[in-house]
């Protein structure tokens, strides 16, 4: 038998490649694989080609306003602005031509002639786009010697409770009036007057009053629009920038802390698509400044009726004597554990292992509602309500009344009269600040609480132990959407305060168990061993997939 | 081993008896003591040694003496905070808190300005650094102090004032009368030419326009934590 070989049938069409999802452009000869639905200026970046720009921002429409993006496409005859070019297969780019230069010296010059130059007194001097582009592709001197034009009477204006506007240093780049229109939803801003006196400025008589206005700020690539709060307070480039999460509420966005010398000057928001994209609302921004103030600066216990201070580890002693005595008295339902909303996962685990090894049932962490808040993400709103950042990691490292237990509703109704009371934030709710309440509290032989403000809590119980701020220890926190999230420590505590979990595991010591060598890093691979829902969690996972570096992330300023 | 100076090989392995004595020595070191005192006295003009304090001498127009801070025609400092010379310094003496100036046309200005001077190498980069001609040293070198507080010099001992320069003189600044240097344009004096067109025309012709002065208050740099409503 002889096999013949087979032949195609000769009209029959090749078999058609799958369609691909993604174009091959050239930038500067090189050429890259993008997606298709990617602007011209992020295909760029991905080829590690950088095309100056100011109007363009990823989030907001495209206008190809500034005319800064000018770029040379083969076929095209004239200069073309990027951002505007949709992207095709084989499109050649070239950035590094003397007409593209050209171009883009022109562009500086022209933006140049009315701005200020007042840099020595610019907030924004030192993360301001123009400054950073005039310096890369702009002139050396300016040949501009007439008078700059400018806007009395609408310079330093104070145009919302938060941003101040100073028309003389906008470019025009129209990307605050895109964000409070595209994002905020607000339109606030506009455009008033023409031509060479047009001006950005909101309708008349109407504040720029949305919830996210700072972010207006943000995306002003200048310093035309700058946020009262953090108006002269620093120069940027001495700040250190530290990856963090918002202790506002539940929706977790990320922040990158700006600190110097132990001071937090600022929050910004810090990209994280999945939750606050580019985005932070004011309350939480804002929330840098009380992150600075403390009362309580050393441990204090109280003897009788006088409180004299005392060392950290004598007052944890203390705590540790009075549980055993009111165990050896008692018995485990006379201790009362309360955690917080306000601590991270490691330190509610550490709490919830203290009462575990005690054998109490009794403990709680609870949480005030707050005005629902809400941040855009890349595709959707992300909404909150609770005050603090972490109920949802305190509930899930077991902080809710055992079998035979109380909450905190029952002890402070009186239904349950626990003799200890051991609460790890002394601000976990208004609860706190309730006189009432914590006279029902009070009740209790022996009250402890770690705090950072003073309160009636504080006041009212016999230790009080020093407590860092969200700057000054690290952690995980669990939003809303059960997304882990790490947040690292700025600055160290002054002695002798302490973070939660550092108090917290000296009280473990002193009841026997657990070890001084242990870290949040160590007990959030006990969490990944022990509760259910975090099995596996890798710290280095926490920040999609990979760890970021200090200082070395994008913000709405700098997509 | 060319170049390499071998320092043991120069010390002898015993003094001799007359080394060890020292008094041949002692005695050629007080003739040279000797014929000093007595030229001296001859001829006193030849001493380098002068009267301090109550005879000073003559330092170059570019000494660098204790600093001062420029002021405006209106007696405010022509300093706007911008934080320059503290960059630039590199004994890191230079402390700065910003506020905020009621007159928007000098808008930032410095409410602390303390100089270490205890830190403080008197390089001058300070003087370089500022791009508002606003900090000049002086050839002003006394500046005596008991404790490390007085060595910190803040605004109302650095300010400009007429005595001081009467008695010292200006030292090391950026620019110099004769020499072809020119003094940098204080822009705070330049016109203000209003670009604003009808909006303004309006308002100054009296017709009511809404306020779009929506903020309450005059700004300022101290903390606004108060001012938040949740």
């Amino acid at each position: 038998m002889s096999s013949t070989p087979v032949a195609p049938p000769p009209s029959a069409p090749p078999p058609a490649p799958p369609p691909k999802d993604t174009f091959t452009v050239s930038f500067d000869g090189k050429a890259i694989e993008v997606p298709k639905n990617l602007n011209l200026i992020d295909a760029a970046k991905l080829a590690g080609v950088d095309i100056p720009h100011f109007c363009y921002h990823p989030r907001l429409s495209v206008v190809g306003q500034c005319r800064m993006c000018l770029v040379e496409i083969e076929g095209m005859p004239k200069i073309q602005a990027a951002c505007t070019v949709p992207l095709k297969d084989g499109l050649s780019v070239k950035t590094t031509t003397d007409k593209v230069k050209n171009a883009r010296a022109a562009t500086m010059e022209f933006l140049l002639i009315n701005h200020p130059l007042d840099c020595p007194i610019c907030d924004q001097a030192g993360e301001c786009t123009l400054q950073d582009n005039s310096f890369g592709y702009g002139n050396q001197l300016s040949r501009f010697d007439e008078a700059k034009r400018q806007y009395p009477t609408f310079d330093r204006t104070m145009i919302g409770p938060h941003v101040v506007a100073d028309m003389t240093r906008c470019i025009q780049c129209t990307r605050c009036i895109r964000f409070t229109h595209e994002i905020a939803g607000t339109s606030e801003l506009t455009f008033l007057d023409r031509g060479g006196r047009t001006l950005v400025w909101t309708h008349e008589g109407q504040p720029l009053a949305n919830d996210w206005s700072g972010c207006a700020a943000d995306v002003c690539p200048v310093g035309a629009l700058t946020t009262r709060e953090f108006r002269f307070r620093s120069r940027v480039w001495y700040l250190q920038k530290t990856p963090s999460v918002c202790p506002g509420c539940n929706v977790g966005c990320n922040i990158s802390i700006e600190s110097r010398d132990d001071v937090v000057y600022r929050f910004l928001p810090r990209l994280n698509p999945t939750v606050n994209d580019y985005w932070l609302c004011d309350y939480g921004r804002f929330l840098s400044e009380p992150l600075n103030d403390r009362d309580v600066h050393k441990a204090t216990v109280r003897e009788g009726s006088a409180v004299r201070e005392a060392t950290v580890p004598a007052a944890v002693d203390r705590i540790a004597r009075e549980i055993r005595s009111s165990l050896e008295g008692k018995g485990p339902g006379a201790v009362f554990f309360l955690g917080s909303a306000h601590l991270s996962n490691e330190e509610n685990f550490l709490l919830r292992k203290i009462a575990d090894h005690v054998g109490s049932p009794n403990r709680d962490a609870i949480v005030d509602k707050s005005r629902p808040r809400k941040v855009k993400s890349k595709t959707v709103w992300v909404e909150g309500d609770d005050a603090g950042a972490n109920h949802q990691g305190a509930k899930d490292m077991g902080l809710s009344p055992g079998a035979g237990g109380h909450g905190l509703d029952a002890v402070i109704a009186g239904k349950a009269s626990p003799e200890v009371i051991l609460i790890a934030d002394a601000a976990f709710s208004a609860i706190a600040d309730d006189p009432e309440k914590v006279a029902a509290l009070r009740r209790a032989r022996f009250l402890a609480v770690a705090a950072r403000n003073a309160n009636a809590l504080t006041r009212a119980a016999d230790v009080v132990l020093p407590a860092a701020s969200l700057a000054e220890k690290e952690g995980t926190f669990t939003n809303v959407q059960g997304r882990v999230q790490k947040f690292d420590r700025a600055f160290l505590p002054k002695p002798p305060i302490r973070a939660a979990w550092e108090h917290l595991l000296l009280l473990a010591l002193a009841l026997g168990f657990g070890d001084r060598s242990w870290t949040p890093h160590d007990l959030l691979r006990q969490i990944a061993a022990e509760v259910p829902d975090y099995a596996g969690i890798k710290e280095e996972e926490l920040e999609g997939g990979r760890l970021l570096k200090k200082g070395d992330f994008a913000w709405a300023g700098r997509p | 081993m060319s170049g390499v100076i071998d320092v043991s090989a120069r010390i002898p392995d015993r003094l001799t008896f007359w080394q060890r004595l020292y008094l041949p020595e002692i005695f050629r070191g007080m003739a040279v003591t000797l014929r000093h005192l007595v030229l001296n006295v001859v001829n006193p003009r030849r001493m380098p040694t002068i009267q301090y304090p109550e005879q000073k001498r003559n330092y170059s127009a570019r000494f660098r003496g204790k600093h001062i801070l420029k002021t405006r025609e209106d007696g405010t400092l022509k300093c706007v905070a911008c934080y320059m010379c503290a960059q630039a310094c590199p004994a890191e003496c230079i402390t700065i808190v910003a506020g905020e100036h009621p007159k928007i046309a000098y808008e930032k200005y410095p409410v602390v300005f303390d100089i270490d001077m205890m830190r403080c190498v008197f390089c001058g980069y300070c003087v370089d650094a500022c791009p508002k001609d606003a900090i000049w040293m002086t050839r002003n070198y006394e500046m005596a102090f008991f404790t490390r507080e007085e060595a910190v010099f803040s605004i109302d001992r650095l300010r400009e004032s007429k005595a001081e320069i009467d008695a010292h003189g200006y030292g090391y600044r950026p620019y110099y009368p004769g020499d072809g240097t020119t003094p940098p344009t204080d822009a705070s004096r330049l016109p203000v030419v209003a670009g604003s067109g009808e909006r303004d025309a309006l308002r100054q012709a009296g017709v009511a326009l809404p306020n779009r002065h929506v903020g309450a208050g005059p700004l300022n740099a101290t903390s606004q934590a108060a001012k938040f409503t949740a």
